[in-house]
C-alpha cells in the first residue's frame, strides 16, 4: 500500500482544504429564506376576487402534456385548464351539455354527429376555433393511431371522417354506432387544440407546446419540476355547466411537482400549496376543518370491481363467483380503510355515470354464500379453507398500487377466509402487471376504469371491448352490452345498461366492491374550488381569499 | 503516459460495452414491455390482445433479441441513445438536461461529507480521551445506517418546515440544494471518516512520526504535514467508489426533495418501464465510475512519488 512517508507537504493546497470545511457550515448558518406563510382565512366567502397565484401540488412529472396522447392523472390536472372540449357534461346529472358546440344533432344510428359551434371563439395564438379546426383535431388524433393517442383512438373508434359543412359546422362520421363518442367529446382526451398545434410532432406537443382556447395557457413547462399556467385575457366561452362567465379568477397557477406524499401534506400546512391533489387517505381527517377543505367525488366509470378469470377451474364455476361477491362485506372495507368520499359499490359502474342505477345481489350474506358453496360441494377442511376432491377453494387476486389498494384487499382477504375462502393476494408493479394480464395467470382481477360514461362497462367486460373476463366466447349479457353502446334513445338505453350491469352481476362476471373517489385537500382560503364530471380539477371557477 | 491512457480508454470502452449488453439482456428477460404497459397498464386504453400484439410488432419488440441487440449497439455508436417511449424526446436530450442538476447536487454533497468526513476522522485519531475517540467513531456507522430517505423526510419536516429555514425542495437554487446535499453526504462522511481514520491510525503509527516529533514538530504540524498526505491514498480510493454511489443516492434524494435531475429521472423510468431512458442512465452511470477511477488513479503520482502510472496498467 501506498503509506510510506513523503516529507513534502504542500502548505497552500491543505489551507485550502481548510476553507472547504469552513465553507459549508457557513451556508449552513446563513442560508435562510424559504417561502412565507399565506395561511388559510377563516370562512366567509363572500364576492369572488380576482388575482393571485395558486399553488397545486402533484405527485409525477407531467412527462407529456398532450391531452389526446396521454390520460394520467396529472396530464389531465394540466391540460384541463388550458383545453375546451365541444361539450360538457353537468357533474350532477351526468348529462352532456353544451360548451364550444351550442348544439348537436346525432343520427338516430349514431353513426354521425353534427355540432353547430359557438362564434367568436379563437385559439389563444388568434386563429379562429371553427369547424375545419374541430376536424383537424379528429383527423389528427385517428392519424397518431392507438400506439400514440391510445383513449382518444378508442372514443373515436370507427372514425370515417369530418365534413365541413360550414364555417361554424362539422359533422363527424363513423363507420358504425359509436354512442359513447358524445360523452367522448366533453373529456379534456377530445379537447380541441389549435391547428398550429396539431402540426407539431407528438414529441413536441408532448413537451409542453400546446395551444388551446382554454382559460388558462401555458407559460413554462419543466416536466419534472413545475408547470405555470396564466390566465388568458378575453376568455368568454366558459361552460355554462360552470359557476361563472368571462375570465379565470386567478391570475396564474403553478403545478409543483412534489413525488414525497409527506412533503406535499407539510407544504399544504405551510401554506407553499394551495391544493393537494393526492393526499394520503390517513391525512385526510386530520387537514378536515382544521383550516383546510377536502373535497371528493366518486370516479365515474367502471367502479372497482374483481374481475374473474373464466378461463381458471375454479373461477369459471358461478357459485365461487357468487360466493366471493355475496362474501365481501362492503360497508366494512369502506369503512375501515377509505373516506368519507369513497362509497360502496351499488352497480358495476359507479353512481357518477350517467344511467347509473342501482342493482340487487350485491348485499353482504355470508351465509348465502357458504351454502352456494355447499351445495357445489365445497366442504371445509381442517383450516377452515373449504375443499372439493382434495382440491383447496383458493383463488389469487392480482391488485395494483392504488389508493388504499392493498388495505382493501387484507381486509377483503380476511373476510372470505370467515366463508372458507383462501383468497392469495399479489401486488403487481406496472411493468409486471401487462404481462401478468398477458399470461392470465391469475383468478381475479382488481381493475378500476374511469369514464364518465356507461359503456366502460362494455370497454371492460365486453366481449368486442378488453373482454377482461377471459371469456372464451361471446355470452348473452356481451349483446346486451353491445346493443347499449348503438342505442341513441336515452330510455331505452337506460333499460340495456341496467340489464347488463345486472346480468354481470349475476353471472358472478363483475364483484363490484366500491366507488373510489378522487379525493383532495385545499387551504380554506381556496374558494369555488370543484371537479367537474370526470372527478378532476376544474380551476375556472377558483379564487383565492386571502 | 499516452500508451497508459490508450490502454485506459480501452478498457473504458470494454467496460461501457459490457455494461451494455448486461443491461440490454436483463431489460430483455423482464415480463413486458413499455408498449404494453402504456397500452394496457395504464388501465385507460381499451384495445383488445390482437390490437396490442399488432402495435408491438410495429414496435419491433417481436424482432429476435439479437436483432434488437444490434439494432441498439449501433444507434449507441452514433451517440443515439434512443428515444423516451413515454415521452417521445431523445433520451441522450433526457438525460443531458437532467444531469447538470444530479452534478451540482453530487459534488455539493461531496464537498461536504469529504470536508465532514476528514474532520471527524482526524479528530478521532487525534482525540486524547479514548472516550471521546469512541464516541467520535461511532458516528460514521450511525451515519451509514439512516436511511437516505428518513434523514430527508427529517431535515424537511425540522429545517424546512419549523425552522422555515430553507426550502423543502424544488430545483431552482442554492439554497434548494443545501438539504439535499446534506442528505446525500451523510453516507460519504462515514465513509471517508472510517477511512481516513484507519489510514492516519497507521501512518501515526510508523517510526518517521517519532522522528518529527523528536525534532519538535508540533501536534498540529506533523498531523498536516506528514500525516494527512500518507494517509491520503485510501481516501481517495474509499471516495471514487462513493461517487459512484451518490448517483444511486441522487435517486432517493431527488425524490425526497422533489428536485430535478438523473434520480428523478431512473426513478420514473423504471416505474413506467421506459427502457430505452433505463438504458441510458445505466449507461451514464458505468462511464461516471469509469471516469472517476481513471482521475483517481492520475491523482495518486501526485500524492505519492513512488506510484507511477505503468504500474498501475500492470
Amino acid at each position: 500500500m501506498r503509506t510510506f512517508p513523503r516529507p513534502q507537504a504542500p502548505r497552500r493546497r491543505l489551507r485550502l482544504a481548510t476553507a472547504g470545511l469552513a465553507l459549508p457550515l457557513a451556508l449552513l448558518v446563513t442560508a435562510c429564506g424559504g417561502a412565507e406563510s399565506t395561511g388559510g382565512s377563516g370562512d366567509g366567502g363572500g364576492e369572488p376576487q380576482p388575482g393571485g397565484t395558486l399553488a397545486v401540488g402533484l405527485n409525477t412529472s407531467v412527462a407529456c402534456v398532450d391531452p389526446h396522447q396521454n390520460s394520467s392523472n396529472v396530464t389531465i390536472f394540466v391540460a384541463r385548464q388550458i383545453a375546451d372540449s365541444l361539450t360538457d357534461q353537468d357533474p350532477e346529472t351526468g348529462e352532456v351539455t353544451p360548451w364550444l358546440a351550442e348544439s348537436w344533432d346525432v343520427a338516430p344510428d349514431a353513426t354521425s354527429y353534427t355540432f353547430h359551434l359557438q362564434e367568436g371563439v379563437t385559439f389563444s395564438d388568434g386563429t379562429p376555433l371553427d369547424a375545419e379546426a374541430v376536424a383537424a383535431n379528429f383527423d389528427t388524433i385517428t392519424e397518431l393511431g392507438p400506439a400514440v393517442a391510445p383513449l382518444a383512438s378508442t372514443y373515436l373508434d370507427g372514425y370515417a371522417g369530418s365534413e365541413v359543412v360550414d364555417e361554424h359546422t362539422v359533422t363527424v362520421n363513423f363507420d358504425h354506432a359509436n354512442v359513447q363518442f358524445l360523452q367522448g367529446t366533453a373529456t379534456i382526451t377530445l379537447g380541441i387544440l389549435a391547428p398550429a398545434t396539431l402540426a407539431l410532432t407528438p414529441e413536441e406537443r408532448c413537451a409542453g407546446n400546446l395551444v388551446a382556447a382554454g382559460p388558462f395557457v401555458i407559460d413554462s413547462y419543466q416536466p419534472e419540476q413545475r408547470v405555470t399556467l396564466n390566465r388568458r385575457d378575453g376568455y368568454d366561452w366558459a361552460s355554462p355547466v360552470l359557476e361563472h362567465e368571462g375570465e379565470a379568477y386567478v391570475e396564474s397557477v403553478d403545478f409543483e411537482v412534489v413525488p414525497e406524499s409527506g412533503v406535499r401534506a407539510g407544504q399544504l400546512r405551510n401554506g407553499e400549496l394551495h391544493v393537494d391533489t393526492i393526499p394520503l387517505t390517513e391525512d385526510v381527517p386530520s387537514f378536515e376543518g382544521n383550516g383546510f377543505g377536502v373535497v371528493g367525488r366518486p370516479y365515474p366509470g367502471v367502479g372497482v370491481n374483481l374481475i374473474p378469470n373464466l378461463e381458471r377451474p375454479l373461477t369459471s364455476e358461478l357459485a365461487v363467483r357468487r360466493a366471493v361477491s355475496l362474501g365481501a362485506d362492503r360497508e366494512e372495507i369502506v369503512a375501515g380503510v377509505f373516506t368519507e368520499y369513497d362509497q360502496v359499490a351499488r352497480n358495476v359502474i359507479t353512481s357518477a355515470t350517467p344511467f347509473f342505477e342501482p342493482l340487487d345481489g350485491l348485499e353482504y350474506d355470508p351465509e348465502q354464500a357458504e351454502s352456494l358453496l355447499d351445495e357445489a360441494g365445497w366442504v371445509p377442511g381442517a383450516d377452515g379453507i373449504r375443499e372439493r376432491d382434495g382440491q383447496r377453494l383458493e383463488l389469487l387476486g392480482l391488485y395494483h398500487a392504488g389508493r388504499q389498494a392493498g388495505p382493501m384487499m387484507e381486509l377483503l382477504q380476511s373476510q372470505l377466509r370467515e366463508i372458507g375462502i383462501d383468497l392469495q393476494i399479489r401486488l403487481e408493479a406496472p411493468a409486471d402487471l401487462a404481462a401478468a394480464q398477458a399470461s392470465g395467470e391469475w383468478d381475479l382481477w382488481y381493475s378500476p376504469f374511469h369514464r364518465a360514461e356507461a359503456d366502460a362497462a362494455r370497454a371492460v367486460f365486453g366481449f368486442s371491448g378488453r373482454n377482461q373476463n377471459r371469456a372464451p366466447e361471446a355470452r348473452p349479457v356481451d349483446e346486451l352490452l353491445q346493443a347499449q353502446s348503438g342505442e341513441a334513445d336515452p330510455e331505452r338505453r337506460q333499460e340495456l345498461v341496467t340489464e347488463a350491469t345486472q346480468e354481470l352481476v349475476d353471472e358472478g362476471y363483475a364483484i363490484p366492491l366500491y366507488e373510489l373517489a378522487g379525493v383532495m385537500t385545499h387551504a380554506d382560503s381556496v374558494r369555488g374550488f370543484h371537479f367537474e364530471a370526470s372527478s378532476r380539477l376544474s380551476l375556472y371557477d377558483v379564487w383565492l381569499d386571502e | 503516459m499516452g500508451k497508459y491512457l490508450a490502454a485506459r480508454a480501452l478498457q473504458a470502452v470494454l467496460v461501457l460495452l459490457g455494461t451494455f449488453t448486461l443491461a440490454f439482456v436483463l431489460l430483455s428477460v423482464l415480463p413486458s414491455d413499455a408498449l404494453s404497459i402504456k397500452l394496457a397498464g395504464s388501465g385507460d386504453s381499451a384495445l383488445g390482445p390482437e390490437e396490442v400484439a399488432a402495435l408491438r410488432a410495429e414496435a419491433g419488440y417481436d424482432d429476435p433479441l439479437v436483432v434488437q441487440y444490434l439494432r441498439q449497439l449501433g444507434g449507441l455508436l452514433t451517440g443515439d441513445l434512443g428515444t423516451s417511449l413515454h415521452t417521445g424526446a431523445p433520451v441522450r436530450s433526457m438525460i443531458g438536461s437532467a444531469l447538470p442538476h444530479t452534478a451540482q447536487l453530487a459534488a455539493l454533497a461531496l464537498l461536504f461529507g469529504v470536508s465532514a468526513g476528514l474532520l471527524v476522522g482526524s479528530l478521532a485519531a487525534h482525540a486524547r480521551g479514548r472516550w471521546a475517540r469512541e464516541l467520535l467513531m461511532s458516528l460514521p456507522p450511525l451515519g451509514i445506517s439512516f436511511p437516505t430517505f428518513a434523514v430527508g423526510l427529517v431535515l424537511i419536516q425540522v429545517v424546512a418546515f419549523q425552522w422555515r429555514a430553507l426550502p423543502s425542495g424544488g430545483t431552482d437554487g442554492f439554497q434548494n440544494l443545501v438539504l439535499p446535499a446534506i442528505t446525500l453526504a451523510l453516507p460519504v462522511t462515514a465513509t471517508v471518516a472510517q477511512i481516513f481514520n484507519r489510514s492516519l491510525r497507521e501512518v501515526l503509527e510508523q517510526g518517521y512520526v517519532d522522528t518529527a516529533t523528536a525534532k519538535g514538530a508540533g501536534r498540529l504540524r506533523l498531523h498536516l504535514r506528514h500525516a494527512t498526505r500518507n494517509a491520503a491514498g485510501p481516501t481517495l480510493t474509499a471516495t471514487a467508489v462513493v461517487v459512484g454511489n451518490l448517483l444511486g443516492g441522487a435517486v432517493v434524494t431527488e425524490t425526497v426533495f422533489s428536485r430535478e435531475g438523473v434520480g428523478r429521472l431512473t426513478a420514473d423510468a423504471v416505474t413506467r418501464q421506459d427502457l430505452p431512458v433505463v438504458q441510458g442512465v445505466v449507461l451514464l452511470s458505468a462511464l461516471v465510475f469509469v471516469v472517476v477511477n481513471l482521475l483517481v488513479d492520475l491523482t495518486y503520482p501526485l500524492l505519492d512519488r513512488r506510484v507511477t502510472l505503468t504500474e498501475a496498467t500492470r
